[in-house]
């Protein structure tokens, strides 16, 4: 009985460390886009970038934008009503293709124009690694309850990470903002995150857990790789709806 | 293949379970192999230091139904009412999503086990780590306590 329980243990393991392997192999680890390549959302140009999206409430849209830009003629717009009831509000895209392993750095580039009756409580980008039991770890852009722009860790079971400036920076509405974020992946406290706005490094923290890790039996399966980014209105928690213009996405590894 | 394995596996610790010349005990736990709480039942063989324990534990998780089945193959050292319990286990899990998905986890054991003479009632303390190994080698500090009631034989 112990040889077969453990050649069903190292079977079963090895199945697992192949397709992990197998997945890296093919990841993307280096992206950008300006949205000038499609006209509307969906197309099959369009998802075979961005596979995933999420419209959880029926007045919520995705479109490509030809009249209102950054740079280029177009950009991508996400408008999403106030979360009532059960259901999270969100109008957003997902790449879900990435592949950064832990001990990573990676660089994230984007930039949004918002419109918002309410700044706290909206979501705009997140980073997670979905893993087989629990709802999509990692940590997410969020304006906290000042306005202002913060890394949020709820799913990782870890506290949110603020600006590390005396005045810390509202996420300035009707105008283009850029944001960039430089990050080192570890599912210990050996991380770290940088955060910009219009150039302005607005938040630094070091010795911070940034990849989730397996938790008791709520969240198993996950392989300490960074799979998925989404951006948009990830969710709108906020008390208003909320319109965001999003151009020239980066996302790439940097070490 | 994630199925096979599961039912292969409760078969081959089953074989034990039906062999075994025993005493039995049920428990509960708090935190402990069930992650938050879990009910259990104990079969005890050999020379009543050898103990089987398989569980359940069901929760919900992102507003989603969570089915647990733990199982600890566990041996106890010492004499006397105060024992030290070691273990070796499985966390299955269940959850109906998208059909239904299965992972399990890893169990270690090592803790305090107190059950006075003639005294049907067992109290325990431990250490439980859990271990992540399918996908990716992960190690989390864990532990629990628990409360269980022998049913015949002598403690």
């Amino acid at each position: 009985m112990k040889k077969t329980a453990f050649a069903l243990f190292v079977i079963l393991s090895a199945g697992c460390y192949k397709a992990r392997n197998e997945y890296l192999e093919t990841a993307v680890t280096d992206y950008s886009d300006g949205f000038e390549n499609y006209t509307r959302f969906p197309q099959p140009e369009f998802l075979d970038n961005w596979p995933g999206s999420q419209l959880t409430l029926s007045g919520n849209t995705i479109s490509i934008d030809s009249t209102f830009s950054h740079t280029g003629s177009r950009s991508l717009r996400c408008e999403a009503a106030n979360t009532a009831g059960g259901e999270v509000s969100k109008a957003s895209i997902l790449k879900n293709d990435l592949g950064f392993e832990q001990g990573d750095e990676i660089y994230f580039e984007c930039w949004y124009y918002l419109n918002a009756a309410s700044l706290p409580n909206i979501f705009i980008a997140d980073f997670e690694e979905p893993a087989l039991i629990s709802s999509g770890p990692g940590f997410r852009l969020m304006l906290n309850d000042n306005g202002a722009l913060c890394v949020e860790r709820n799913k990782m079971n870890e506290r949110t990470l603020s600006q590390t400036i005396a005045q810390p920076r509202v996420f300035p509405q009707m105008q283009w903002v850029r944001i960039q974020l430089e990050a080192k992946l570890h599912k210990r406290n050996k991380g770290y995150v940088k955060l910009w706005q219009n150039g302005e490094l607005i938040l630094e923290h070091y010795d911070v857990q940034t990849l989730p890790r397996d938790m008791i039996y709520v969240t198993q399966g996950t392989a300490a790789v960074l799979r998925q980014v989404e951006i948009g209105l990830t969710a709108n928690s906020s008390s208003g709806a909320a319109v965001l213009y999003v151009d020239d996405f980066v996302v790439r590894k940097l070490r | 293949m994630q199925r096979f394995i599961l039912i292969a596996g409760l078969l081959l610790f089953a074989r034990h379970f039906v062999y075994a010349q025993s005493t039995n005990a049920f428990h509960a736990e708090a935190l402990g192999m069930g992650g938050i709480y879990s009910l259990s039942y104990e079969r005890t063989f050999g020379a009543r230091q050898w103990m089987l324990q398989p569980g359940i534990s069901v929760y919900a998780s992102d507003s989603k139904p969570l089915i647990i089945i733990p199982v600890m193959f566990k041996k106890a050292f010492g004499k006397g009412p105060h024992r030290l319990e070691t273990g070796i286990g499985q966390g299955f899990t269940i959850r109906p999503e998208d059909g239904l998905k299965f992972f399990a986890r890893g169990l270690l054991l090592a803790g305090w086990r107190m059950q006075r003479n003639e005294s049907p009632w067992i109290f325990r303390a431990f250490y439980m780590p859990y271990i992540s190994y399918l996908i990716n080698l992960q190690y989390q500090h864990w532990g629990g306590v628990g409360i269980g009631y022998q049913i015949g034989g002598k403690p």
